[in-house]
């Protein structure tokens, strides 16, 4: 079952310098560093590719086998970028791939939006209560969730990457750039109209309302 | 001044806070009089708080070992490609596939190259079915003295007794002396019948052909000769089942073809095989040796046998072969307790026409 914590808790980001050595000691045959780097990086590559799809299960997928596509590449990473770059381009692109499958396996259904989504949704009852947050808040901020995450998978795949890079796992314009192999230009723009589709989205939802 | 569409392009990098100064101080400067880019800036910020307040999933448990084990399954590819070939949950059709071929070629191939050996095997019953149809038609053309006809069998019968009589005593012992020194390491008398009765069979099919040279030349004998040379792809064992058969065409030829001629499965093939599985001893214990000899060899006329062979090896042994007709046995046997005390089993009549080979052992008391 998925688990959710506060992004607050988990703001340290992994310097680079220490990804390279253990990068380094992987070229060289040795597997057991492999498994740090996955130790270090797993979280945040499943839930970018949570966002982008919507869906837990196959985000495990996702991952698993941006894993082992980067296992195998890894001989030909140089160090060009950092290697947390390198790895969500990897992800990102698997992503996007698998989207790309269950859109077209999906294409014929018929979903009302609003349906239930399978996210984390039943994860927050099962958390215990919070302190803070009464039981109606907590609902409240359950559907908020469930919105967002069906206002991004409204977006087209590409606007959806560039999103969740930029504003869910806060990734700077250039890293995106090299991230998703596109101009900097490129990523502003496509940032914006992601933003304001998903504003938009949301507004018609409620979520935002009207200030 | 910036317009509004100007404006609402440049508000999600303002909101990064990534343009210059200069830049920036325009957009604040067309916010705070502008009250439509105002809201539309709020409500982005908006958004943005929202994307950022969303809760992270956690991984699955044992998420790490989970990729780890398919990483370390792709980096040990040589210790387990067998393994990884035919992996059940990695379903490799193309390689499972050539091996269903593969297995049906190598199936068809050998099934292929064995087909000559399955007609080699039915081959025998061929020759057998045309062989004694022809000999018998040429022995028939040939010898107009032989009576076809079923109710001439008797007299035919009758004519081979006369002949198989005369016969015995030129023939019969050069049949054992060629069959002795065949076998010349067989001095003593080998306790199993069989391979001596083989060289028996095999040399009076000499005396089958004799005898029938004297009817009707030697064609029939080259032909018989020459019948397994014509036959190159018969194997070994067919040809050793033609030689064996052949004698009884030759000797017992009167009355063999005339069954060829009724039936057109010979029996002789099979009749001949049986009777060299199964030879019949009987032993005699008696206290005149010779005068038991010839008396035996008087009942085995009597009762229509044929290829007596006598043989003496021992001293006190005089060894009697010879074919006699199945249904006589039992009669040959009750007529043989006249002569001596016999010791035997009682064999049961056998049906008509076979021929049964029989081995008459005299022992002569001390």
């Amino acid at each position: 079952m998925v688990e959710v914590s506060h992004r607050k808790d988990e703001k340290d980001r992994i310097p680079a310098d220490d990804d390279m050595e253990f990068v380094s000691r992987c070229q060289r045959g040795d597997i057991d560093a492999f498994e740090v780097l996955v130790t270090r990086h797993q979280k945040k590559m499943l839930n970018i590719v949570y966002r982008i799809t919507g869906d837990y299960d196959d985000a495990c997928e996702v991952v698993q086998e941006s894993f082992l596509s980067a296992y195998r590449a890894i001989r030909k990473f140089r160090g060009d970028a950092i290697f947390s770059t390198w790895l969500t381009g990897i992800t990102v692109n698997h992503a996007k791939n698998r989207l790309k499958q269950t859109q077209s396996r999906s294409y014929h259904e018929v979903v009302s939006l609003d349906d239930p989504l399978e996210t984390e949704s039943g994860q927050i009852t099962l958390d215990p209560p919070s302190r803070e947050a009464s039981a109606i808040e907590q609902l409240e901020q359950k559907e908020v969730q469930e919105k967002v995450q069906e206002c991004i998978g409204g977006l087209d795949k590409d606007q959806r990457a560039v999103l969740v890079l930029r504003d869910i796992e806060e990734f700077s314009y250039d890293e995106i750039g090299s991230i998703l192999k596109i101009p900097d230009g490129t990523v502003k723009s496509r940032l914006s109209r992601a933003r304001d589709a998903l504003k938009d989205c949301l507004k018609l939802k409620k979520v935002i309302g009207d200030l | 001044m910036i317009n509004c569409a100007h404006c609402k392009e440049q508000l999600s990098t303002y909101l990064d806070g990534i343009m210059t100064a200069e830049e920036k101080k325009l957009i604040e400067e067309h916010l705070s009089t502008c009250e439509q880019c105002k809201v539309a800036f709020s409500e982005l910020k908006k958004t943005e708080e929202t994307l950022r307040s969303l809760e992270e999933v956690e991984p699955p448990p044992w998420f790490t070992q989970k990729i780890m084990n398919r990483v370390r399954e792709e980096a040990e590819p040589k210790k387990g490609l067998l393994q990884r070939l035919f992996y059940p949950f990695h379903i490799k059709i193309p390689i499972e596939a050539f091996a269903t071929c593969l297995v049906v070629a190598l199936a068809l191939f050998v099934y292929k190259n064995t087909e000559p050996e399955m007609k080699a095997l039915h081959r025998p019953e061929e020759i057998s079915t045309a062989t004694p149809q022809e000999q018998a038609q040429e022995q028939y053309d040939r010898t107009p003295s032989v009576p076809a006809s079923k109710e001439l069998q008797g007299k035919s019968d009758n004519m081979l007794k006369a002949d198989t009589e005369q016969q015995k005593n030129s023939i019969a012992p050069s049949v054992f002396d060629s069959a002795g020194a065949g076998s010349q390491k067989k001095d003593t008398p080998s306790p199993a019948g069989i391979p001596e009765r083989l060289m028996a069979e095999k040399s009076s099919g000499g005396t089958g052909s004799m005898y029938e040279a004297k009817t009707s030349e030697t064609a029939s004998l080259k032909k018989q000769e020459t019948m397994p040379m014509q036959k190159t792809a018969a194997p070994p064992l067919a040809k050793l089942k033609e030689d064996s058969f052949a004698p009884s065409v030759g000797s017992a030829g009167i009355r063999s073809t005339q069954e060829a001629m009724k039936s057109p499965v010979p029996r002789e093939l099979k009749s001949a095989t049986v009777e060299e599985s199964k030879q019949v001893l009987f032993t005699v214990l008696t206290n005149n040796l010779e005068a038991t000899a010839k008396e035996t060899e008087n009942l085995l006329n009597r009762f229509g046998a044929k290829n007596i062979g006598r043989s003496s090896r021992q001293a006190r042994l005089i060894t009697f072969d010879a074919d006699l007709p199945g249904q006589k046995v039992t009669e040959f046997f009750n007529a043989l307790k006249t002569v001596g005390d016999v010791k035997g089993k009682e064999i049961p009549a056998r049906s008509t026409e076979d021929y049964l080979a029989v081995r008459i052992e005299i022992t002569g008391s001390p």
